[in-house]
């Protein structure tokens, strides 16, 4: 194929990737230069003034949480998904239409209110609380609410199918004839699982963790539903310099910040990986 | 000498179906044995069993004398090759035929020098860092022998191991294979359902038919004696005569009388005894018929009046289709230049009494 063809085929995608992706970023970063007036508008002149303030404004501790929280929900959900998405490979294909219609029906619903049907459950008086302290798991006193736990049950609750997408496609199409070869060259089946299956899904095990670690770098309205004032997160920040102090050119500045800490290490192990 | 391996009564049910019913072997050690059958006959059951993969509802595995009926596969000491060869798609080959030796936790050296011997009796050193996707079925198929082999199990399972290959190259595996049994001398049973794969590799072949055994014996008594119809039409070609035992005589010889028809009486020979007035089969082999325009006075032979039917000609042979009364025969035959059998023509079909077996 000759050049100018490959050029041609590969315009569309390049195209939409410029004005739906690259475009933007562009002017994130470049808002980010800009200086702010009081009115909430975007100055003309040039500045650094936003940038600088990013090590005045005390969000080392906010983007501290941001990262361990998402790697958290990341581990969590990979380690969920991976038995889930087993399970789902090996079932029959009406079980396997049936749960996975199942783990889709969620998204049919709207997110704020799938929040604050966990609000409630999550409340001293609501149904989970109440089952725990039943159980003699929890005192009465105990909180589920508003604290890291619950942000991190929540957050996984939200990104566990995008987890478990990934994950099934692989193990779809992995070959579990080669489990048996592996138990038959002296494997025991957590050694098979390790050496074999997670190698064999290993391009969907990738997706799903960049997947859900980009998703969850983001998360603003679930630390603040459920995880009161304690647990803010990055996102949260980035949402009241936009939307209360009305100052875009820090909110893109911190928007910027997050966006160069994903991409620059991303970018370094692609390239380590070719 | 055979209880290497013995398999004791095994049975196993798949719901209602007997996938294995009341199987009985014994194995012996070095030796090519192979599990030949139709498929649905219960011959990969019974070999994943062997594995370990399947538990027998009933019987019992012995291996050198040691029960092994209820271990784990990681724990038997028998390898597999695969059908599909199961190699492992994000290891190259070196790290394929290794595989088995680091999970049992061997010393570097010795994983190497052991994966390098394998390496160069299935002659691909120059291959060992290619990912499986990179090679060729047999190639494949060889990296699936050696990653077997290099643990040194006491048994080989073999799982229609040329079933994915073209006809060349399972010619040329199967050479090779026996090669590679006379330098190692393990174990090897071998599972197909291909009758000339198992003539020319085995040692000994069990016909397997619905879970059951049908025969076990040398390739050349199989295909000489059978012991039933089901052996007889599965293993090479067979004509099926209905016949009426008339008289029994000394070393098996029976005089029977043909169900043409015309009353036909025909010398044969049984192997199991049989009694007068039975109702039996009677198996000849197409290449063990005859045909010459006229009977001569041999009376040690036996004679059809046969018409030709049909006649395809093959190059080295031709395949003839004759009938005799209601009975219709086939027989394989050299063609000779100067006497040309033409169809619609009359004559004679003639055959040693030991061509002719009887069956049940």
């Amino acid at each position: 194929m000759s050049t100018r063809r490959e050029i041609s085929l590969t315009l569309p995608s390049l195209g939409w990737l410029a004005v739906f992706f690259v475009i933007p970023c562009l002017l994130i970063l470049a808002m980010a230069l800009r200086s702010s007036d009081l009115r909430g508008g975007v100055g003309e002149e040039w500045s650094l003034a936003s940038v600088k303030a990013l090590a005045e404004g005390n969000y080392l501790p906010v983007i501290w949480r941001t990262l361990w929280m998402s790697t958290a929900v990341t581990l969590v959900c990979t380690f969920l998904a991976l038995p889930v998405s087993w399970a789902l490979a090996r079932m029959r294909p009406f079980w396997r239409q049936l749960l996975l219609l199942l783990i889709i029906v969620p998204f049919l619903t709207n997110f704020i209110i799938r929040i604050f049907a966990w609000r409630s459950l999550l409340h001293p008086e609501g149904l989970v609380k109440q089952a725990l302290v039943w159980l003699h798991l929890a005192n009465e006193d105990a909180l589920l609410l508003n604290n890291a736990g619950a942000v991190l049950l929540v957050m996984v609750y939200t990104q566990l199918p995008f987890a478990i997408l990934p994950l099934y496609a692989a193990a779809e199409k992995f070959d579990f004839g080669l489990m048996d070869a592996a138990r038959d060259l002296g494997a025991t089946a957590w050694q098979a699982f390790r050496k074999v299956f997670l190698p064999g899904v290993r391009q969907g095990l990738i997706s799903a963790m960049v997947i859900v670690f980009v998703c969850s770098l983001g998360q603003y309205v679930i630390p603040q539903m459920v995880g009161g004032t304690g647990q803010e997160m990055i996102g949260n920040k980035i949402a009241q310099r936009a939307f209360a102090d009305r100052n875009l050119p820090l909110a893109c500045a911190l928007a910027g910040g997050l966006l160069l800490a994903v991409l620059l290490p991303a970018l370094w192990v692609s390239r380590k990986r070719d | 000498m055979h209880d290497f391996l013995s398999i004791e009564n095994v049975s196993k049910d798949f719901g209602p179906l007997k996938a294995v019913d009341q199987v009985s072997l014994q194995i012996g050690k070095g030796e090519i044995f192979s599990l030949l059958g139709p498929s649905g006959c219960g011959k990969t059951t019974l070999l994943k069993m062997l594995a370990g993969f399947e538990q027998p509802g009933t019987g019992k595995i012995r291996l050198n004398g040691q029960d092994i009926t209820r271990l784990p596969p990681e724990r038997r000491p028998v390898n597999t090759v695969f059908q599909n060869y199961a190699l492992f798609p994000h290891l190259t080959v070196w790290e394929n035929i290794a595989f088995g030796l680091r999970i049992a936790g061997k010393p570097k050296s010795e994983i190497q020098s052991s994966v390098e011997r394998m390496l160069t009796m299935i002659r691909l050193q120059d291959h060992a860092r290619k990912r499986p996707a990179q090679l060729s079925g047999g190639q494949r198929q060889r990296v699936a022998i050696a990653r077997a082999l290099v643990n040194e199990p006491q048994v080989l399972l073999l799982d229609e191991p040329l079933a994915a290959l073209d006809l060349k190259l399972r010619q040329h595996l199967l050479a090779e294979l026996q090669a590679i049994h006379t330098q190692v001398g393990t174990t090897f049973i071998y599972v197909t359902h291909d009758q000339g794969e198992a003539l020319s590799v085995s040692h000994r072949i069990a016909v397997m038919d619905a879970g059951k055994v049908a025969q076990v014996d040398t390739p050349r008594s199989l295909y000489e004696r059978p012991a039933n119809r089901f052996v007889a039409g599965f293993i090479g070609d067979a004509n099926f005569i209905p016949a009426i035992v008339s008289q029994t005589r000394e070393a098996g010889r029976v005089q029977v009388s043909v169900e043409t028809g015309k009353g036909f009486l025909m010398q044969a020979i049984a192997d199991r005894p049989v009694t007068a007035g039975q109702a039996v089969q009677v198996v000849i082999r197409p290449e063990r018929l005859r045909i010459s325009p006229e009977k001569t006075s041999d009376d040690l032979l036996n004679w059809l009046p046969v018409e030709i039917e049909s006649l395809t000609y093959y190059g080295s042979h031709a395949r003839v289709r004759l009938r005799c009364g209601s009975l219709s025969l086939h027989a394989q035959v050299q063609e000779e230049p100067e006497r040309q059998l033409t169809a619609g023509q009359h004559g004679w079909a003639c055959f040693e009494p030991d061509a002719a077996r009887v069956v049940d």
